[in-house]
C-alpha cells in the first residue's frame, strides 16, 4: 500500500501545477464576492478527481500489467484509490483551513463551526462521487470511461425523474404518509445518523463493486 | 526458485496457449517463438495476470495467482510493452521501490543508472527505447528477486548495451539459486544464456531442449531433389522447400556427417530452427 501511495504522490507531484491552479482559484472565488464554503467545494470537487487522474496514468500504456507485477494485490490497488481519495479530501480540507486562518488577517474569516460543517459536507459530497467514478474507470479503462460515466449519471438521473414520478402519483403518495410522518418527527441528529450511514453504506457498495471488478479484470 | 507450467490452459477466439514446461531453480529457461505464438500470454500465466480456463502455474509450489504481495518481492519482471509510467522520473522510481521492497538496493541502483548513462530528473517518456529497456532491466534486478521473468529485456538494445545487460544476468546467475524465464527476438541472446529453451508455437510447446544439445546435435541438411530421395529420413524433423533443393532439420547431425559425407550439413541456430520447425514440413 505504501508504495502505492508513493507512486501515486509522486505522479500528482507532476501535476502540481493543475493542484497550485485549482487553489488559486479557489482563493480568488472566496474573495471575490464567494464564500469560504463555495471555495471548499470547489476545491473538493475539482481536487477529487486527481485520484481518478492516477488511475488513467495507470492504465496508460498498459501500464497496469506492469503494476500487478509489483507486490501489490488487486485488492490493495483498490483500496490504495480510496485511501488516496480521502488523503487528497483531507489536504484540501486543510488547506481551506489554512486560506479561513489566514482570511481572518483580513476579516474575512468564516465562523470555524459553519467551516467544519463545509469541509465534511464537501469531503462527503466529494467522496461519493469518487465512489461512483473509481469502479467506472476500473471497469472501462480512461478512454471509456469518459461515456461510461455519462450513461451512469444519465440511468441515475432517469432513475430520479422516475421515482418523482412515481411519488407524485396519489396513492404512493398516500402509502407513503407513516414515512413522511416518521421523517417529521426525527431528531436533527438522529437526520445527520442515517445521513452518515446511508454514505457509508454507499461508499461501502462503490469499494466492493471496484473489488469485484477489479478480480475478474485480466491485464 | 521453480516455476512450473502445470498443463495450462487459456482460451481467447482463435487462440488457444496449452503448455506445460519448467524452469528449474539455478537454470535460465528460453522461451521462443513468433509473434503471436503464445510467449507474452504465457508471460501472464507466469505472472497470474490472466485467469486460466484450466491447469495451474506455481512457483516453488504454490499458485502464483494466490501469491501474497510479500511473495512477489521474489520476482523480478520485465515486460516488453509495458514498465512505470512515462511520467515519472528514475528518482520517482527509486521513492516508489523504497515503498515497494524492503530489499530495494537503492545505491547500487542509482550506481548502475549512472553507468548506463539513465538521468535522474528527465521523464521516463522522454528516454529513448534503449535508455527505457535498460530501466526496466535494472528495476527487475533492484531488490534481490529469486526468479526474473524477463519478455523482451533486450529489445531496442545496441549491441553494447545488450552485451551488458547479458553479463548482469550471467552475474546474477552465480549463486546458483537463481533463475530466469526469458524471452528473446535476438536468438544469439539466448544461445549464449540459456541453459534450455522451449520453442512454443500456436500456444503449444512444440520443442524443448537444452541449449547444448541444441547447437551440438541439431544441424540442418542442404540437399538436392536427387540426395533427398535417397536419404535416410528416420532422424529428420522438419523439410522446408528450398530453390537448390531441400533444408532438412535433424536432431542427429552426427549420424548423417558419418553416412552422408558428401551433403552439406550446417550447424543448427536458434533462428533456422525456429524456422524449420514452424514454416517447414514436419517429417516426425
Amino acid at each position: 500500500m505504501k508504495g502505492l501511495l508513493v507512486k501515486d504522490l509522486r505522479i500528482l507531484l507532476h501535476q502540481k501545477t493543475t493542484f497550485l491552479i485549482i487553489v488559486l482559484l479557489g482563493i480568488f472565488m472566496g474573495t471575490n464576492g464567494g464564500n469560504i464554503s463555495f471555495s471548499m467545494g470547489y476545491m473538493m470537487f475539482v481536487s477529487a478527481t486527481l485520484t481518478i487522474t492516477t488511475i488513467s496514468y495507470d492504465y496508460f500504456e498498459k501500464g497496469m500489467s506492469f503494476l500487478l507485477t509489483l507486490p501489490i494485490t488487486k485488492k490493495m490497488y483498490v483500496v490504495e484509490k480510496y485511501v488516496m481519495s480521502v488523503l487528497i479530501g483531507l489536504a484540501v480540507a486543510l488547506i481551506g483551513c489554512l486560506l479561513n486562518f489566514i482570511g481572518g488577517f483580513f476579516g474575512a474569516l468564516a465562523p470555524w463551526n459553519e467551516f467544519a460543517i463545509t469541509a465534511v459536507m464537501t469531503l462527503a459530497a466529494a467522496m461519493l462521487m469518487i465512489a461512483l467514478y473509481i469502479p467506472v474507470y476500473i471497469k472501462c479503462g480512461p478512454e471509456k470511461s469518459r461515456v461510461a460515466i455519462l450513461i451512469v449519471i444519465g440511468t441515475i438521473a432517469a432513475i430520479g425523474y422516475l421515482a418523482y414520478l412515481v411519488v407524485k402519483v396519489e396513492a404512493v403518495q398516500k402509502a407513503l404518509m407513516p414515512v413522511l410522518g416518521v421523517l417529521e418527527n426525527m431528531t436533527a441528529g438522529q437526520f445527520i445518523a442515517i445521513g452518515v450511514a446511508l454514505w457509508a453504506v454507499l461508499m461501502l457498495v462503490s469499494v466492493l463493486v471496484s473489488l469485484r471488478i477489479m478480480e475478474k479484470k485480466e491485464f | 526458485m521453480k516455476l512450473e507450467f502445470n498443463q495450462v490452459v487459456k482460451k481467447y477466439d482463435g487462440f488457444q496457449l496449452d503448455c506445460t514446461m519448467t524452469v528449474e531453480e539455478g537454470c535460465v529457461t528460453g522461451l521462443i517463438g513468433r509473434n503471436g505464438a503464445g510467449k507474452s500470454t504465457a508471460f501472464k500465466a507466469a505472472l497470474g495476470l490472466i485467469r486460466l480456463d484450466g491447469g495451474s502455474v506455481t512457483l516453488d509450489g504454490k499458485e502464483v495467482a494466490k501469491l501474497p504481495a510479500r511473495e512477489k518481492e521474489k520476482i523480478g519482471v520485465v515486460l516488453s510493452d509495458s514498465g512505470f509510467s512515462g511520467y515519472l522520473t528514475v528518482k520517482d522510481v527509486v521513492c516508489i521501490m523504497k515503498g515497494m521492497y524492503k530489499n530495494f538496493k537503492k545505491e547500487e541502483f542509482l550506481e548502475r543508472c549512472k553507468q548506463f548513462g539513465l538521468p535522474q530528473d528527465k521523464q521516463i517518456k522522454e528516454f529513448s527505447t534503449g535508455m527505457k529497456a535498460k530501466l526496466k532491466v535494472l528495476v527487475a534486478m533492484s531488490y534481490g528477486a529469486k526468479l526474473l521473468i524477463l519478455d523482451e529485456p533486450t529489445s531496442g538494445l545496441d549491441v553494447v548495451a545488450r552485451d551488458e545487460i547479458l553479463d548482469m544476468l550471467r552475474e546474477y546467475m552465480e549463486s546458483g539459486e537463481n533463475s530466469i524465464l526469458i524471452s528473446s527476438h535476438i536468438s544469439s541472446d539466448l544461445e549464449g544464456l540459456c541453459d534450455d529453451v522451449y520453442m512454443i508455437d500456436n500456444g503449444k510447446i512444440v520443442l524443448h531442449e537444452e541449449t547444448n544439445v541444441l547447437l551440438d546435435e541439431f544441424g540442418v541438411l542442404k540437399v538436392t531433389g536427387e540426395q533427398y530421395e535417397a536419404l535416410d529420413k528416420a532422424y529428420i524433423m522438419s523439410k522446408k522447400k528450398e530453390a537448390f533443393g531441400y533444408a532438412l532439420l535433424t536432431r542427429e547431425k552426427k549420424f548423417y556427417q558419418e553416412n552422408y559425407p558428401e551433403i552439406a550439413i550446417e550447424k543448427a541456430g536458434i533462428d533456422q530452427i525456429i524456422t524449420l520447425l514452424i514454416s517447414g514440413t514436419r517429417e516426425v
